[in-house]
């Protein structure tokens, strides 16, 4: 069954899903679950809420973004429309579906700015870094690495059996690449393409392609394992 | 209160003590009241390249054990009056003072001078600790090289931890020949990988060799391009604005960006 709460990010920030059918408790302990799972990463997110339906009550809404507020989010009416706020919501949506929810962590990790050297980053779930990864930097996740930049130093996806992990960047030029356990052979074939890459290992090994193709395989892989 | 920068690398012997007397002769030339603080206890340099060696009594381990007043271990210059240089011990080592004490030097210091320069040993230990702890700004010296600008870059993400904020760098010595042929980092590079401030880049230059063994600073010297570039960079620090004339224009980056910016 669908939860009672639901988050999608859009361009506006996040939009809170409540089901029509939902118990007004149901809908509460939903919203403060997903909260919770955040471990604080949707603060600093705008948001607000869709009422699938006949629509919501206001006091009702008043009490849902009472919670939100707590978790430090911020209702879309008060935009200030500050960079760094844009950048957190617009992390936050990208942090809130992480590669299909193919990671037993689904708690993230933002980082807000380039990986200098001698910096190392490490999490079980997920990683995100908005800026580069230099040279000497090193970046060691259980599930994807996502850099919105360059790769030029190490970075270790899918780290502790998780075969689904994987790097997205815009340019890959690494020093070190591993992914779900499959060590890359450097350099890695350049590809030209205007847009994000990614490394990942699918039936023919590591390959390194346009983020798209990455979401085949995922899509395809996925019809196979729930035929 | 007076501005306290700390000149850093990481690498070694990338010119940071050439780039801190050349510096702070600039600015004294410039009419500013300057005073240069060599942090390299154990290895000292600043006096010889400034020409001073021979008038040290006392040092700055001295001056925080309280074995002598400060104004007593500051050695004037030779050719200003505004100028002076706090030199380091040579008999004792980095550990000998503190991070909380060199803040609290530096802040007495900055109370007299407009500018206090302060001439950060290689490496990230104790020295480093000693020498950013009482700095606001930071200017990272590095060369055309992977291993420079590898080390530049732990540098500013250290300077950045430590809150020393916007750290800018120099580019010194730059072979222009072998940046065409494709043997050197070029400018754009550099930038994409340290994303920072470049406030200036220095060109190799045998006449620093000459000038350090002379002790005169080449700032002092019209026929210098090294010096003259190091008075530039002495002008954008105190504040002026001064054409970056030493970016070639070209459609790397840099060049794109002056175009933007109307520069050529
Ligand atoms: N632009 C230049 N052209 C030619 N030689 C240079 C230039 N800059 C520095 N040098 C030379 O490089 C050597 C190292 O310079 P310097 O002592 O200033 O480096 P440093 O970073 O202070 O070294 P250390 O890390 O040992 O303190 C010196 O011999 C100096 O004369
Ligand atoms: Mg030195």
């Amino acid at each position: 069954m669908a939860e009672a709460v639901s988050i999608k990010g859009t361009r506006n920030g996040l939009v809170i899903r409540v089901r029509p059918d939902a118990s007004f408790d149901e809908v509460k302990s939903g919203l403060l679950r997903l909260m919770q799972q955040g471990c604080g990463f949707f603060h600093g997110a705008h948001f607000s809420f869709h009422w699938e339906g006949d629509g919501g009550d206001l006091g009702r809404e008043r009490e849902l973004e009472g919670i939100c507020r707590q978790y430090g989010m911020v209702p879309v009416e008060k935009w200030s429309g500050s960079r760094a706020e844009a950048a957190a919501a617009s992390t936050a949506t990208l942090l809130a579906f992480p590669s299909g929810g193919r990671c037993d962590h689904d708690a993230a990790l933002f980082y807000p700015a380039t990986l200098r050297s001698g910096q190392e980053l490490e999490r079980p779930g997920h990683i995100v870094v908005m800026g580069d990864v230099n040279p000497g930097a090193r970046v060691v996740a259980g599930g994807d690495v996502i850099v919105i930049g360059t790769v030029r130093g190490e970075v270790f996806a899918g780290c502790g059996g998780n075969p689904h992990g994987r790097v997205v960047a815009f340019f890959l030029r690494p020093t070190a690449l591993v992914v779900a356990g499959v060590q890359a052979t450097l350099p890695l074939p350049e590809v030209r393409y205007a847009g994000p890459v990614a490394a990942f290992v699918d039936a023919g090994g590591l390959r390194v392609a346009p983020l798209s193709e990455c979401y085949r395989t995922a899509a395809s892989d996925s019809e196979a394992s729930t035929a | 209160m007076g501005e306290v920068i700390v000149i850093t690398s990481g690498k070694g012997g990338v010119g940071k003590t050439t780039t801190t007397a050349n510096l702070g002769t600039a600015m004294a030339l410039m009419g500013h009241k300057v005073v240069l603080v060599d942090t390299d206890i154990g290895l000292r340099n600043l006096d010889v390249v400034m020409g001073l060696e021979n008038r040290i009594v006392y040092d700055l381990v001295d001056v925080v054990h309280g074995r002598c007043r400060l104004k007593q271990a500051l050695i004037k210059d030779k050719r200003f009056d505004d100028l002076y240089l706090l030199p380091a011990a040579q008999t004792k080592d980095k550990t000998a003072v503190t991070p909380p004490q060199m803040a609290e030097l530096c802040q007495e210091l900055a109370t007299e001078h407009e500018f206090v320069l302060i001439d950060c040993p290689a490496g990230i230990e104790q020295g480093f600790k000693n020498a950013i702890a009482g700095a606001e700004k930071a200017v990272v010296v590095t060369t055309p090289e992977v291993a420079a600008v590898r080390d530049a870059d732990r540098v500013i993400g250290l300077l950045e931890a430590a809150e020393v904020s916007n750290p800018g760098i120099i580019i010194n010595r730059l072979r222009s020949q072998m940046v065409k042929k494709g043997d050197m980092m070029d400018m754009e590079d550099i930038m994409d990988i340290l994303a920072v401030e470049v406030m200036g880049v220095v060109p190799e230059d045998e006449y620093i060799i000459v000038s350090t063994n002379r002790g005169e600073p080449a700032v002092l010297d019209r026929n210098s391009r090294a010096g003259q570039a190091f008075y530039r960079i002495a002008r954008r620090l105190a504040g002026e604005s001064v054409p970056m004339v030493e970016l070639a224009s070209g459609n790397g980056f840099m060049g794109r960006l002056r175009r933007l910016i109307g520069l050529s």
